[in-house]
């Protein structure tokens, strides 16, 4: 039926004056639903005169190995929907007008290149970071795979193109605190944290740093490296102005007598800005897993058990050891290195994920090879449940490896790591391939830690309301279909945030969510299902049970009238309210009690439950 | 694993240590020649020096009152401990090297004034102690219930037994004696000493608001 020859019959039995309503039995409405409203509206019949009996989930599919039996509830579908199609009425869609302009939240590279592409189709973007610097994790990261390409060589072009950027409105060092309102017009309060110094004054000369008192660790060396109470993250930080952090500043006033242009101000406070947006893009990335927790690696415990990203830190030459790979222990070079592969990744283990995190097989083999380029005579080691070299380029980058820079692959899962009284390292494990135990000493080892969801993902997907999926990523609309779209409508993500990812994955969504973003403001206005529920003014008792029920805060209570209101446009008409109501003072449209009451009469023919009218 | 965190505790040192690839920052704190004052724990413009809790504890000994860093990534190692210890029990290292008091952050930038002290001879422990607070040290012989601990932490020998042949009385306070150090103000476990800070003697440059909020926090502060 959903041809178009299939389309064109249902077209002309309207046309014809045939029929009013239109019931097809096929598969899922989410599939096709809109296909036949569609047909119903082109040949003038209202699109909400038309029922999808969903015979291939309901019937078909469920009862694979008895057909007969499936016809005969497949049978019963159809007559439901018949019967509730009887009762339906024509409704209206309401159209809202959508603000031109978009939130991104996260500065990583996928916001970045989100927020480049909606400012590129002429519309406002806002982008929220967190950190005093936008760049994101890419930003630590040395070389990417496979083409070997220094990490901040592409992305500083990015940085600054964003930075330099007039539709794009940077709030670093900020957060979303809450939002408010629908697609199309969405209510956004950016909370941004105090960097007492005014960044307007600022101009990056560093004084301030330099003179400052104040010792701690550096977060973008992973506190590897030393850093001041006044800093900039890191040299090419966007936008290159400098932040106190006050964790550790004691107030001494010295940066404020050096500073030329008068910018320290301790007595910043946090500022609240109010902007309203069309539509939100979540890029918030992903937070390496901590192996701590993994006891029997002993991470944390014994100096030269390392996680990739701290490698990466040490193989980065603006990095805490200028380049040069040093062992915690003795700051010696390693003349060995294990790499341990899905760690925290397809661990079964309550402290573990079970999802595999993608990228760790790529990060260790590209962090193995830079390390043989410079040190052809060193033993690098990577043991490996499964190598997963998916991408374009990865298997070949993976060979390479092996063959032409000589890293050893040992197939098996490393059960143990401890250290001798020199502190070299010593992986205990089990080569799969050779069926044989064996124990490996080396200088170093390096765990590639799992990608897990940000520690605040549960506050993110409540404020924008969006659902996670089970391993705790936030979860896109459909895994095939809708793969940026959440199922708040109006909110897109891209990158990590809805599963581990690499740079061309995260880029390939990023841009994809901004396509998304830019067309659905590009219509001006939004069409709204008018599926909501009403309130019958004469029957409301202002009880405001309807209000506690409502997950989609669309109720709200009028005190003058003291009855309750429901907000047509941020209903979803999922019926609660409806079912809460003791007065039965709340109407549904579409999914009325008459709708309900004719589907049940048809199933149970015996049987009429419900007392009351709907719409 | 950077950083790397230690903490040593010797008979005769508190030390804590955060060791960067390029830097090492240390705090040690000197047993031996610590009396306790808690002057270092009101100065810290962080608070994150503290000592042992004393709840429940009735007889309280100097070793009870010598403080320490729980939290070393916590520590901003500017030294304004080491700066305001009267014993200079408190030292700030750098790279495993002691730095120099006239070279600690705050004192050669001016942050801090210069202070005006006279030296005073200790006999528990046996060594020196500046003087540059001028207060006043009365005791309420209501609350006091003749623990004997302002006894047992006194550096100075201020106090000493109303009636000698008991193993336990009243104490008696010399003035005369007294260096203001608020030693047996923290030994106190009924709040029945009390100490009035009347003057900072200090002199020089420094800077007024991290100067004023050091003297706020050392006049009001409670340390327990």
């Amino acid at each position: 039926m959903c041809s178009e020859n299939g389309q064109n019959l249902i077209q002309k039995d309207i046309k014809e004056g045939l029929v009013n309503r239109v019931v097809v039995a096929a598969c899922s409405p989410r599939m096709h639903e809109s296909t036949f409203r569609l047909t119903c509206k082109e040949a003038g019949l209202n699109q909400f005169l038309f029922e999808q009996a969903n015979i291939r989930e309901h019937a078909t599919w469920v009862n694979i190995n008895d057909s007969e039996g499936a016809f005969e509830i497949a049978k019963d579908h159809i007559r439901m929907a018949a019967a509730k199609v009887s009762e339906l009425k024509a409704l209206e869609i309401t159209k809202v007008p959508v603000e031109p302009t978009c939130l991104i939240v996260g500065a990583g590279i996928a916001g970045m290149n989100a927020a480049l592409d909606v400012a590129k189709d002429g519309y406002e973007v806002y982008l929220v970071e967190k950190e005093p610097s936008i760049g994101g994790h890419m930003s630590q990261l040395d070389k990417t795979f496979p083409t070997m390409d220094c990490s901040a060589c592409i992305l500083t072009p990015k940085t600054s193109e964003v930075a330099r950027n007039e539709k794009i409105h940077l709030y670093t060092y900020s957060e979303v605190e809450s939002v408010d309102g629908y697609v199309g017009n969405f209510e956004v309060t950016i909370k941004q944290h105090p960097h007492y110094i005014n960044q307007e004054k600022c101009t990056g000369c560093g004084s301030c740093a330099e003179e400052c008192l104040v010792t701690c660790g550096n977060e973008f060396d992973l506190g590897m490296k030393s850093r001041k109470a006044a800093y900039i993250p890191f040299p090419q930080a966007v936008p290159s102005k400098y932040t106190i952090d006050m964790h550790h500043c004691i107030q001494c006033g010295v940066c404020a007598e050096v500073c030329p242009v008068n910018a320290i101000n301790f007595d910043d406070k946090i500022k609240r800005t109010k902007i309203k947006v069309g539509s939100i893009i979540l890029t918030t990335g992903y937070d390496p897993f901590d192996p701590t927790v993994i006891t029997q690696y002993g991470f944390g415990k014994y100096e030269n058990v390392i996680t990739g990203f701290q490698m990466e830190r040490l193989l980065s030459s603006v990095g805490p050891t200028g380049g040069k790979v040093k062992r915690p222990s003795d700051k010696k070079e390693p003349k060995s290195i294990i790499f341990v592969q899905c760690v925290g990744s397809r661990d079964f283990h309550e402290y573990g994920h079970k999802y595999c995190s993608r990228v760790c097989c790529m990060v260790s083999t590209k962090q193995a090879r830079q390390f043989k380029e410079k040190h052809p005579d060193a033993n690098v080691y990577v043991f490996y449940i499964d190598l997963r070299a998916f991408g374009k380029g990865y298997e070949e980058f993976y060979n390479r490896a092996g063959e032409e820079y000589g890293v050893r692959y040992i197939r098996g899962k490393v059960a143990e790591i401890y250290e001798d009284d020199d502190h070299n390292v010593i992986v205990r494990g089990e080569d799969t391939l050779l069926m044989r135990e064996l124990e490996i000493k080396a200088d170093m080892v390096v765990l590639a830690m799992a990608l897990e969801p940000r520690s605040d993902i549960g506050k993110l997907a409540r404020i924008f309301n969006i659902q996670r999926s089970d391993d705790g990523f936030i979860m896109e609309a459909h895994p095939k279909l809708k793969p940026v779209e959440t199922l708040t409508e109006g909110v897109f993500i891209a990158g990590s945030v809805q599963g581990p990812k690499d740079i061309p994955d995260t880029v390939a969504q990023a841009k994809a969510a901004a396509s998304s973003a830019a067309g659905l403001m590009a219509t001006g206005e939004i069409e709204i299902e008018p599926y909501y529920s009403t309130v019958l003014d004469y029957k409301c008792a202002g009880c405001k049970s309807c209000m506690s029920v409502c997950a989609f805060n669309a109720i709200t209570f009028n005190h003058f009238k003291r009855i309750a209101e429901i907000n047509e446009i941020l209903c979803k008409g999922c019926g609660t309210c409806v079912s809460a109501c003791p007065s039965s003072a709340i109407v549904q449209n579409h999914f009325g009690t008459n709708q309900l009451n004719a589907i049940i009469r048809t199933a149970v023919p015996s049987q009429s439950v419900v007392k009351n009218g709907g719409s | 694993m950077f950083p790397r965190v230690k903490k040593i505790s010797s008979e005769r040192i508190n030390e804590v240590k955060v060791e960067f690839y390029d830097k090492t920052q240390a705090v040690e704190i000197e047993k031996t020649k610590c009396i306790g004052c808690g002057l270092c724990i009101k100065a810290c413009p962080k608070g994150v020096i503290y000592s042992k809790s004393l709840e429940g504890k009735v007889r309280v000994s100097i070793e009870d009152l010598i403080p320490e860093i729980p939290n070393p990534l916590d520590c901003s190692y500017c030294g304004t401990c080491a700066f305001v210890c009267p014993t200079s029990a408190i030292y700030l290292k750098k790279n495993g090297r002691y730095v120099n008091r006239k070279d600690i952050g705050i004192i050669a930038k001016k942050v801090v004034p210069q202070l005006n002290f006279d030296c005073v001879e200790l006999t528990n422990p046996n060594s020196k102690a500046k003087m540059f607070i001028d207060g006043k040290i009365e005791i309420d012989d209501d609350k006091c219930i003749s623990c004997m601990s302002c006894l047992n932490v006194c550096p100075t020998n201020s106090f000493s037994k109303a009636d000698t042949d008991k193993k336990r009385s009243k104490p008696v306070f010399h003035n005369e004696k007294c260096i203001n150090c608020g030693a047996c103000v923290r030994a106190c476990s009924k709040n029945a000493i009390k100490f009035e800070i009347n003057d900072i003697k200090y002199s020089g440059k420094f800077n007024d608001h991290f100067w004023n909020s050091l003297i706020e926090r050392i006049r009001s502060a409670k340390v327990v």
